[in-house]
């Protein structure tokens, strides 16, 4: 082609404004040509130097530049709440464990309310990832059954969930709980010790239900579930072993790892990965975890009884709310307020548990706390306390006509308290009974059982527990119920998982309750915690459960009779109503409840 | 990760000065060569520069919301408007007389054809200059605005017409320079 031709057009193919066919042409004759390459390399350098162009160097003179400098500064000079705001806004990596929000307290706004919806969604994802079985556990000192060895500490997921999910983390300060989900990120630091219920003498290991959440919409959901082991065989395995520990503790590219890493690694991953669809729920147990879980199951912590929200985009920890009766609400501490230090730390860098292990502490100890109220800075000094976990709340609707129970989670609070509730609603017996499990995790093995026998005539059966090689076993109910013949009605959503799961299906059975909401979550399996010497616990699937007429829902979630959708931050709004008119306004599933025992 | 200039934009506008040094510098070239070409004239161009910025973030109506990263540079294409019609308007003060004309079109065309290469690099710098100096105001604008380094989308955000005609208006610009710069390039 004529170079004459080209040159011409290399302005235009500089610019990008030639036709495609007259770009090839040019780009096919550059590439044979050098004169040309040249006068395009000239006109392009010089078309991006030209006055103008990035490429020009040209730019304001410095005095120009000072004295925009200082008008903009002048201009805009912040304002003391914006210093401080700025300060707060700096962001902290989010706690993604759960937190002591469990503790009993008072269904406020759910944390989280504030937070963008794709960053609910978001977090959402996030708990259902790290969604945390319940422990179920049998108590040892009950010796219940067979299952004498077994101790009972459950960890109650539910609570978690609700933390990790929606909201960002809520808790009501006081010692750590373990959420087993996210060992590994959480600082240990539980500072409530109190008795726990296991004999460190035997550790015998300690059952937990954890629902198989082998298939179906489980494993959909979790993506991270490890992928299935590979078919070839690992030969050998006590030499592979040593080896790749040799190489990591003399040939990694990183120093500092110790042969107790690398060991507590292996423990992990031999827990997390020799079953990959129970890898959720078999998991290595800090100290610091496992204190929690046992706290957990006692029903009570001790701090100030205030539940937060840590805003992992502010580094805010909003408060959500107080239990009743509680540290916080004495001292006057309210929703949406800001705490912006503990014992004058700050929390920038750090996570909700660090935030939630300075609050929580022992007994009789006062903890100092910034907030940031409106645009006041108030200094406040709480004694903490133990602070009791609300298991248990009860209402009626239909001018009485319908009693109201809901329960957070099974504790060892759980039986009195809804033995109280149900004596109460019994003192004016109303015709008929909804129960609410929505946003129920389950928890102690033991404490659930006994709360379905407050609900079930004697000799009903309850659940059945299939362990190793098939070994199997029934629970009765043998308690004495609280108006048993009241029509039952039982709420469930997506995140009513093990233990209240089966006592969903028991109710159905037994009970002929009808079963309204979401389907549920689908975790039907049974875990035990073991001690370790050095401190450490471990969480292994000892058994799956099943209804009592032998249907199991494991991965696949008990379909309600009557199928009704909320989504979870519908149904934790209207919990949180305490009103009754508005609260029905925003319930359409407890409306469908009150509906189905008019009739 | 760098923070978008809309994020800046909201943190200076709460005073942080850091985030305006990093604004600053992220146009003190190519918005300022923008003016510079545009103005022809230094301390015109300062001024311009100075109140775009100033009036940017003093404005309370602001393109985009705080948050968010506009696709074709919300805060980018904004300040350009800001500077472009401030220095329209200084320009229009500056053109009443005859001095809009000389400098909008009397440069030499430069014909000496046939140069040999060393020589030519020197006279395509003039050439190109003088070129890009004859353009009718609206092209040689297409031009600085490109070579400052707006995409298309967001050059015809910042004229506000649509991008068809900013197309148009980059061929116009292009078969401009071509014509007159054949003499050269023929060579």
């Amino acid at each position: 082609m004529d170079c004459r031709l080209i040159q011409g057009d290399l302005v235009a193919y500089h610019f990008a404004t030639t036709t495609d066919e007259a770009r090839e042409r040019i780009d096919a004759h550059l590439v044979a040509c050098t004169g040309c390459l040249r006068a395009y390399l000239r006109v392009k350098h010089h078309i991006e130097r030209s006055a103008g162009s990035e490429g020009s160097g040209d730019r304001p003179g410095d005095a120009m530049r000072q004295r925009l400098r200082a008008d903009v500064a002048a201009a805009f000079r912040p304002t003391a709440k914006q210093r401080v705001q700025r300060v707060l806004a700096r962001p902290i990596p989010l706690y993604q464990g759960r937190g002591a929000h469990r503790g009993g307290a008072p269904p406020h706004g759910r944390a989280g309310s504030r937070r963008g919806g794709d960053e609910r969604r978001a977090h959402r994802h996030l708990a259902r990832e790290r969604r945390e079985p319940d422990v179920l556990l049998t108590s040892p000192t009950r010796e219940r059954r067979h299952m004498a060895k077994v101790r009972s500490s459950s960890r109650r997921s539910a609570k978690v969930g609700t933390l990790l999910g929606l909201v960002a983390p809520t808790l009501v300060a006081l010692a750590g709980c373990s959420h087993p989900g996210d060992t590994a990120e959480k600082g240990a630091s539980s500072t409530s010790t109190q008795a726990t219920p296991s004999a460190p003498a035997s550790p015998g290991p300690v059952a937990s239900a954890a629902s198989g959440h082998a298939s179906g919409r489980a494993a959909d959901e979790d993506s991270d579930e490890p992928a299935a082991p590979p078919a070839e065989k690992f030969t050998d395995g006590p030499r592979a072993f040593e080896s790749v520990k040799k190489t990591l503790l003399n040939d990694y590219y990183a120093t500092g790892i110790t042969e107790d890493d690398v060991y507590r690694a292996a423990v992990q991953g031999m827990l997390e990965h020799v079953d990959p669809k129970m890898s959720k729920w078999n998991k290595l147990l800090s100290p610091a975890e496992v204190a929690e879980i046992r706290d957990d199951l006692k029903g009570e912590l001790i701090g100030i009884g205030v539940k937060i929200n840590f805003d992992p985009s502010t580094g805010h920890i909003e408060v959500q709310g107080t239990a009743a009766g509680s540290p916080a609400q004495r001292a006057g501490i309210l929703q949406g307020d800001l705490i912006v230090s503990v014992n004058g730390r700050l929390y920038k860098g750090k996570t909700e548990r660090d935030v939630v292990a300075d609050i929580r502490g022992k007994a009789g100890e006062p903890v100092k706390l910034s907030i940031l109220r409106e645009d006041k800075l108030l200094a406040l000094e709480v004694k903490r306390d133990v602070v009791q976990m609300e298991e248990v709340t009860h209402a009626t609707f239909d001018a009485g006509g319908v009693g109201y129970v809901r329960i957070h989670g099974f504790s060892s609070k759980t039986p009195p308290m809804l033995r109280a509730a149900l004596e109460d609603l019994a003192s004016k017996p109303p015709r008929g009974l909804v129960l609410d499990l929505r946003q129920n995790k389950g928890g102690s093995f033991d404490e659930a059982i006994a709360s379905a026998e407050l609900l079930l005539p004697a000799g009903t059966p309850i659940v059945r527990i299939l362990g190793r090689s098939g070994k199997e076993e029934s629970f009765t109910a043998k308690g004495q119920p609280i108006l048993p013949a009241l029509p039952l009605v039982v709420l469930v959503d997506h995140e009513t998982s093990s233990g209240a799961e089966f006592v969903t299906a028991a109710l159905q059975e037994g009970r002929r309750a009808r079963v309204v909401g979401g389907r549920t979550y689908g975790k039907w399996s049974v875990q035990m915690i073991s001690d370790l010497p050095n401190g450490y616990a471990y969480k292994f699937t000892s058994a799956l459960f099943q209804s009592p007429s032998g249907k199991s829902f494991g991965g696949v979630g008990l379909g309600p009779d009557v199928e009704v959708d909320m989504d979870r931050d519908q149904v934790e709004k209207s919990q949180a109503q305490s009103d009754a008119a508005r609260r029905l306004a925003m319930d359409v599933q407890l409306r469908t409840a009150i509906a189905l025992l008019a009739k | 990760v760098l923070d978008s200039d809309e994020a800046l934009y909201f943190r200076v506008k709460e005073g942080d000065m850091r985030a305006f040094d990093e604004l600053y510098s992220r146009y003190e070239t190519r918005l300022f060569g923008f003016l510079h070409s545009q103005l022809r004239n230094r301390a015109d161009a300062e001024d311009v520069f100075h109140e775009a910025f100033m009036s940017a973030l003093r404005s309370t109506t602001v393109p985009f919301a705080a948050g968010t990263t506009p696709a074709h540079g919300g805060f980018r294409t904004w300040l350009y408007r800001v500077a472009r019609n401030a220095a329209l308007n200084r320009m229009r003060s500056a053109q009443r007389g005859a001095k809009a004309a000389a400098r909008l079109g009397h440069a030499e065309p430069v014909r000496e054809a046939g140069a040999d290469e060393r020589i030519a690099a020197r006279e395509l710098e003039h050439a190109l200059g003088a070129a890009v100096a004859r353009l009718p105001p609206a092209l040689a604008e297409v031009f600085n605005l490109r070579t400052s380094g707006l995409s298309y989308d967001e050059m015809a955000n910042v004229l506000e017409i649509p991008l068809g005609t900013l197309k148009s208006r980059m061929h116009q610009m292009v078969t401009h320079l071509r014509e007159d710069l054949r003499p050269w390039t023929a060579g």
